[in-house]
């Protein structure tokens, strides 16, 4: 079972940060590439879950978190909380965001339509059929697991256990207390629990 | 172990789910986190446009606060009580503001004043003793401060300067009196002197007898005087012949009847207000009426806008014995200057109260007065026991 409580920051990881901050502020074009290294692909692969595997999406909000972090990197305050833990409260305000334009719509968005056909290239031809079959299987689960649990508490499942971080943290991220969360997550776990065990069996 | 189970299958499908970023996501992110720093210069750009319009806020709501409490600027200079005043008290009063002056001699400091018409500037007399042998005009800072005397070449005795409209010229009084002298014995008459000095002229002949400066007209075509009696040891004292309006070289002369001393004109030129002072009885004493009258451009339709009767054989008597005649007189205590409001809806005016029952001289009091035209109210502006003298509202 994963940790219910992240350990402190070390002190080495938080001069690691202020520095990286630092360099930010002062448009230093290596912290770009650092950053986009330390946080990039996560940032993507979180959108992505939130946005129901839309790829173009997802990369289109993790390139927007990644702006606006560098636009906003002044109000950062290491004191407050971690630059992981910030850039993730970027990234899910502008899920919320492009989720509520989404409900406003009638029909599936564009980037959600591209045939498999034409979905970019993800390794050798061989592989990619495969590949896209496995990941539309894993897609279509929690589909299936995501009508039965509320979006907050799949996204307290998805922050807890697939991203690692503490209650703390997913509260600083979503904006409630760590009680809030607790309770949230019990319930989300006793519900996929129940859905992912008769799955698996 | 089923939590272990459910969860890592949790998160292996999640994982799973997650398509892969395009090949160009990391050129792309970092793009846009190169365009996405904020440049300084449009920062402060920012804080400059920003400063800008904080500045033309508090600029509106300062011409909005003027314009709507507060009247322009009424300033007047006060002295203590005495004859002549023991210990002048250069304080100056107005609706926004202080006037200082550095000098402390008894007769150093101005004696009437005038602010320019952007109010930037004063113009004012100081004289040298009492009665005055020698007093010159000056302008100066509207702080007091770079004063240059204007009539230092003229000699005599000049007084109650009074800028024209476009500040390019200023109006006063000369007059050369002998040793011991008082000046209006020796005569006024009225001057104009360019704002740098360099040429002054009297505006009337000197057979035309004496005259004092009383104002401009709005557009600074024409001046307002005050005629009084021809030179001669035997003149007698404040018998004066009235008003009148002439062009700056004194060619286009025209009388104004009814007009009396302390003329000004109306900011838009249609109405003149003066405070003459008139023999007459009240019951069967009999004294004289102290007015403020406002009469049209051309001293037409007379109205008095308040009236003040004093008592007083003394006066009476002496003015008469010299020839003076009902209608024709100026009370030495009576009141002696009017100023409009910028806005001409009302006119500020001194006046002296109680009058000395020992002689014409003896003035204890002078108060500032506000007549309201809009609502015919009278409003005591000052009211204690120093003298106030000389008023100026820009």
């Amino acid at each position: 079972m994963a940790t219910e409580t992240a350990p402190a920051q070390s002190i080495v990881s938080l001069e690691t940060e202020m520095d990286l901050a630092r360099r930010l502020r002062q448009a230093d074009p290596s912290a770009h590439a650092e950053l986009f290294s330390r946080f990039g692909p996560a940032l993507h692969g979180f959108a992505a879950s939130r946005l129901s595997g839309d790829e173009q999406l997802a990369e289109e909000i993790a390139v927007q978190s990644l702006g606006a972090a560098v636009t906003t990197i002044r109000r950062f305050n290491p004191r407050k909380s971690n630059l992981r833990t910030w850039l993730y409260g970027i990234a899910r305000r502008l899920v919320y965001v492009e989720l509520r334009r989404q409900s406003r719509r009638k029909s599936v968005p564009p980037s959600a339509q591209v045939p498999i056909a034409e979905l970019p290239e993800l390794s050798d031809g061989d592989d990619m059929a495969a590949s896209v079959t496995s990941r539309l299987e894993a897609q279509r689960q929690i589909s299936e697991l995501s009508r039965i649990l509320s979006e907050a508490e799949m996204e307290v499942l998805t922050l807890h256990y697939v991203e690692q971080f503490s209650l703390e943290e997913i509260g600083r991220i979503m904006g409630r207390s760590r009680r809030a969360i607790d309770s949230l997550l019990t319930r989300a776990r006793q519900k996929a629990r129940e859905r992912l065990a008769s799955n698996g069996q | 172990m089923a939590n272990e189970h459910w969860a890592d299958r949790f998160v292996s499908l999640t994982l799973a789910a997650r398509p892969a970023p395009g090949a160009g996501f990391e050129a792309r992110a970092l793009t846009a986190m190169a365009a996405a720093h904020p440049r300084r210069h449009s920062r402060l750009v920012t804080i400059i446009i920003v400063a800008a319009l904080l500045l033309l806020l508090a600029a509106c709501v300062f011409a909005a606060v003027r314009y709507f409490f507060v009247e322009g600027t009424l300033m007047f200079l006060e002295d203590d009580g005495g004859k002549p005043p023991a210990a002048p008290r250069e304080v100056t009063r107005f609706f926004s503001g202080d006037l200082q002056w550095s000098e402390s001699s008894l007769y150093g400091r101005p004696r009437t004043i005038d602010l320019s018409p952007d109010g930037h500037q004063v113009c004012f007399h100081r004289n040298d003793g009492f009665p005055p042998q020698k007093s010159d005009v000056f302008v100066a800072h509207r702080d007091g401060s770079d004063e240059v005397n204007l009539t230092a070449a003229l000699g005599g005795v000049n007084c109650c300067p009074k800028w024209s409209p476009d500040a390019s010229m200023i109006g006063f009084s000369h007059a050369d009196p002998a040793e011991g002298q008082r000046p209006c014995r020796a005569g006024w008459h009225a001057w104009v002197i360019s704002a740098d000095g360099f040429d002054a002229w009297p505006i009337l002949p000197a057979s035309r007898g004496t005259s004092r400066f009383s104002g401009w007209s709005p557009d600074g075509a024409r001046v307002l005087l005050w005629e009084g009696p021809v030179p001669d040891d035997g003149a007698p004292e404040g018998v004066n012949r009235g008003s009148i309006t002439t062009d700056i070289w004194g060619q286009d002369i025209r009388p104004l009847p009814n007009v009396g001393i302390g003329a000004e004109w109306s900011p838009d030129g249609t109405k003149i207000v003066s405070v003459p002072s008139v023999l007459g009885h009240l019951g069967g004493d009999p004294g004289m009426w102290n007015q403020l009258l406002l009469t049209a451009a051309d001293g037409s339709d007379p109205e008095v806008l308040v009236e003040q009767f004093v008592a007083d054989k003394d006066i009476e008597a002496h003015l008469l014995a010299q020839g003076g005649t009902a209608g024709s007189i100026v009370s030495w205590a009576g009141p002696t200057h009017t100023v409009w409001s910028p806005s001409g809806d009302k006119i500020a005016f001194l006046a002296a109260m109680p009058f000395d029952p020992h002689g014409p001289y003896h003035i204890l009091q002078v108060e500032v007065w506000v007549y309201d035209l809009t609502t015919d109210e009278l409003i005591r502006i000052t009211d204690d026991d120093v003298w106030q003298h000389s008023l100026t509202w820009r």
